[in-house]
């Protein structure tokens, strides 16, 4: 039997019954669409958060000050500490093979003045080398530097949220910001960043040289942490252990103590949330592919009224020549033909919906091609696995019974 | 070219045995024209399902051109209904979603391989039954008449050597009717071996033998000079 002139007639018989050929393709169409739809968001939210992690820095290790308790899936401070220094970040810079930067940090809400209007925002206190570490430039304006860190200069960089939040949009350049009470002059607007990975805005922030944030508006001595990059992806094994011997002389613990600080890698906080999204992906993607079971139960049943209606058809193709498996091929074919169809439609409307969602939760727009192509696959081999049963059925019928039934 | 011998069929449904067949011989030779005529339920039908394998018989032996079928699996029976064998039904049987030339060709889908000149094959077939110009028309938009013709050059289309047409105009008018004996005398007149079921003496008279059954027993055998 020629495949393209059975699909021809398959085609034929298909479109001559468009209502029931639209609702069986209807299921399958939209558990291929849930598929699409829903893997392809869980996939935006994984790049989303692989995004935002590389916006992080890459090759980040982050010293914190005190030990960390892992609780409920992310860590908390147990108590605050004092030890972590400036000093540190220098000892580390200098002798700990694989690191390229080390950058002290202090970050904490401040009260910011302008014009006499109050507002809430956070202020970083850092060393010039943040900016290299987190990929900031100065969109207009300038960085601060070494110069101003060792001067104590009271210069502020302010983030693009700032700009509109306290300076209503406009220039903030050389204009003067109250800090807890202390004056800045602001000399750069740094680029945007965005939300992290917990939808804080990263953009809410001023940047300020570390020892006049914490000289002059934190009145603190210590560190809340240190980033460390290392100089290469295989430093980053080998780093923490170089610090810690640094870091517990530099503190003089003894060796009875435990590290007063926390080494941890940028990538592995992450990686945590990203399981989640990914565990996420899987789950509903594993729930849409049940709707894409349905479809096929949808099939079975269209295919099963089909054979009854056309019992007498079946008789006459046997009498003109059909083989049983003729009659199993049609079946399995016109099966399949609904499945792919449904199977179509489903992946239009899933890549559709797909754009969608992430234009309206702001994630980059993943086309997610493996799930398509499963789908897809999953749906054909559903409607053939579904087609199988009715048309065996068909294929079984005694041409004399066949062509000689009522109906 | 038809041997039958000793042909017995009894259907066996829900546990109950109905005997309708008891051992039919009959002969029949090439380009002969037979009347199968008979009270309704002796089993006429019943026998020609068997003579255009469409069913097998209970006991007994068929014989198809020295060819002893009665042993054939189903997919060599499909290939010799296909190619050896033409049926014309009482409810013409056409398929309604395609054209009328589709129809006409839907024998060649179960050949292997495909003829090239299938076009034009069913095309001068339909010529050839006056419906030329409805070649694309859908089978309902057709008279019971034309519907029947239709059936007709399907059943000529992969030129089999044996017709069987079971009460042909049993659902025509006598207009309708008159012109189908017409083609049946002309395919007779070409030398095909027809089989024919009817009730009606007149159409009978069309064959060159009339067997008529009784009982699901042969009441009597006619050949008639022509
Ligand atoms: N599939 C079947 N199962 C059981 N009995 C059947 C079956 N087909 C036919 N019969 C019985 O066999 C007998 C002969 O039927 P058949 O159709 O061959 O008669 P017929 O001579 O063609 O009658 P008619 O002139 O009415 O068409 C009838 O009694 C019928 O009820
Ligand atoms: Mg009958």
């Amino acid at each position: 039997m020629n495949l393209t002139r059975t699909i021809v007639i398959s085609l034929d018989v298909l479109l001559g019954h468009k209502l029931r050929t639209l609702l069986s393709c209807g299921g399958i169409a939209i558990g291929v669409a849930a598929v699409v739809l829903m893997v392809g968001a869980g996939q935006a939210a994984e790049e989303d958060v692989v995004g935002k992690v590389r916006s992080m820095g890459t090759n980040l290790l982050l010293v914190q000050a005190g030990r960390f308790r892992a609780f409920g899936g992310r860590t908390h401070q147990v108590a605050t500490y004092t030890t972590l220094t400036p000093t540190d970040a220098r000892i580390i810079e200098r002798k700990a093979p694989g690191a390229s930067l080390a950058c002290g940090f202090v970050q904490r809400g401040v009260m910011a003045r302008y014009q006499g209007v109050r507002t809430r925002t956070s202020l970083a206190g850092a060393d010039p080398e943040i900016f290299a570490i987190r990929g900031i430039a100065a969109d207009r304006g300038k960085l601060f530097t070494d110069l101003d860190e060792k001067s104590m200069a009271r210069v502020a960089v302010v983030g693009p949220t700032v700009v509109t939040n306290i300076f209503n949009g406009a220039d903030p350049i050389g204009q003067t910001l109250e800090i807890n009470k202390v004056l800045f002059k602001v000399i750069g607007v740094a680029s945007a960043r965005g939300q992290d990975l917990s939808g804080n805005d990263q953009d809410d922030i001023i940047y300020a040289p570390l020892s006049a944030a914490m000289v002059r508006v934190f009145h603190v001595t210590y560190l809340q942490s240190i980033l460390v990059q290392a100089d290469g992806p295989e430093s980053m094994q080998t780093l923490p252990d170089e610090m810690t011997p640094l870091l517990r002389r530099s503190h003089r613990l003894k060796p009875d103590k435990d590290d007063d600080f926390t080494i941890q890698d940028q990538a592995q906080i992450m990686q945590s949330e990203q399981e989640t999204s990914q565990a996420f992906t899987v789950l509903i993607g594993s729930v849409a592919g049940v709707s894409l079971f349905t479809g096929g139960v949808g099939i079975l049943a269209v295919m099963l009224i089909s054979i009854r209606e056309r019992t007498r058809e079946i008789g006459l193709r046997r009498a003109l020549g059909a083989r049983r498996r003729d009659i199993l091929y049609q079946f399995l074919l016109e099966a399949g033909t609904l499945a792919g169809m449904g199977g179509v439609s489903g992946i239009m409307i899933g890549l559709g919906g797909n754009i969608l969602t992430c234009r309206i939760a702001g994630w980059p727009v993943v086309w997610p091609w493996n799930a398509t192509l499963y789908a897809f696959g999953i749906s054909v081999a559903m409607g053939i696995l579904f087609g199988l049963y009715p048309a065996r059925k068909a294929a079984r019928l005694e041409p004399a019974t066949a062509l000689h039934a009522a109906g | 070219m038809i041997e039958l011998s000793g042909i017995e069929k009894t259907y066996h449904t829900g546990g109950v045995d109905t005997p309708v067949l008891h051992g039919i011989n009959i002969s029949i030779e090439e380009g002969e024209f037979v009347a199968l005529m008979g009270p309704s339920g002796t089993g006429k039908s019943t026998l020609m399902n068997i003579l255009g394998l469409l069913d097998r018989p209970t006991a007994g032996v068929y014989k198809l051109a020295g060819q002893d079928l009665t042993k054939l699996d189903d997919n060599k029976l499909s290939t010799i209904r296909n190619k050896r064998v033409g049926f014309v039904f009482q409810l013409f049987h056409l398929l309604p979603r395609v054209s009328v030339l589709q129809n006409v060709l839907l024998p060649f889908l179960y050949t292997d391989p495909y003829p090239t000149d299938a076009r034009d094959r069913a095309q001068s077939l339909l010529k050839g039954v006056g419906l030329q110009d409805r070649m694309y028309f859908k089978p309902n938009a057709l008279s019971g008449g034309q519907q029947q013709r239709v059936a007709i050059a399907r059943a000529l289309v992969n030129e089999p050597a044996l017709i069987l047409a079971d009460e042909p105009t049993g659902n025509l008018d006598s207009v309708a009717s008159q012109e189908i004996l017409e083609i049946f005398d002309r395919i007779h007149a070409q030398g095909r071996t027809i089989v024919m079921v009817t009730h009606e003496a007149e159409i009978a008279a069309h064959a060159s033998r009339v067997i008529t059954l009784k009982d699901g027993c042969i009441a009597s055998d006619e050949k008639r000079g022509s």
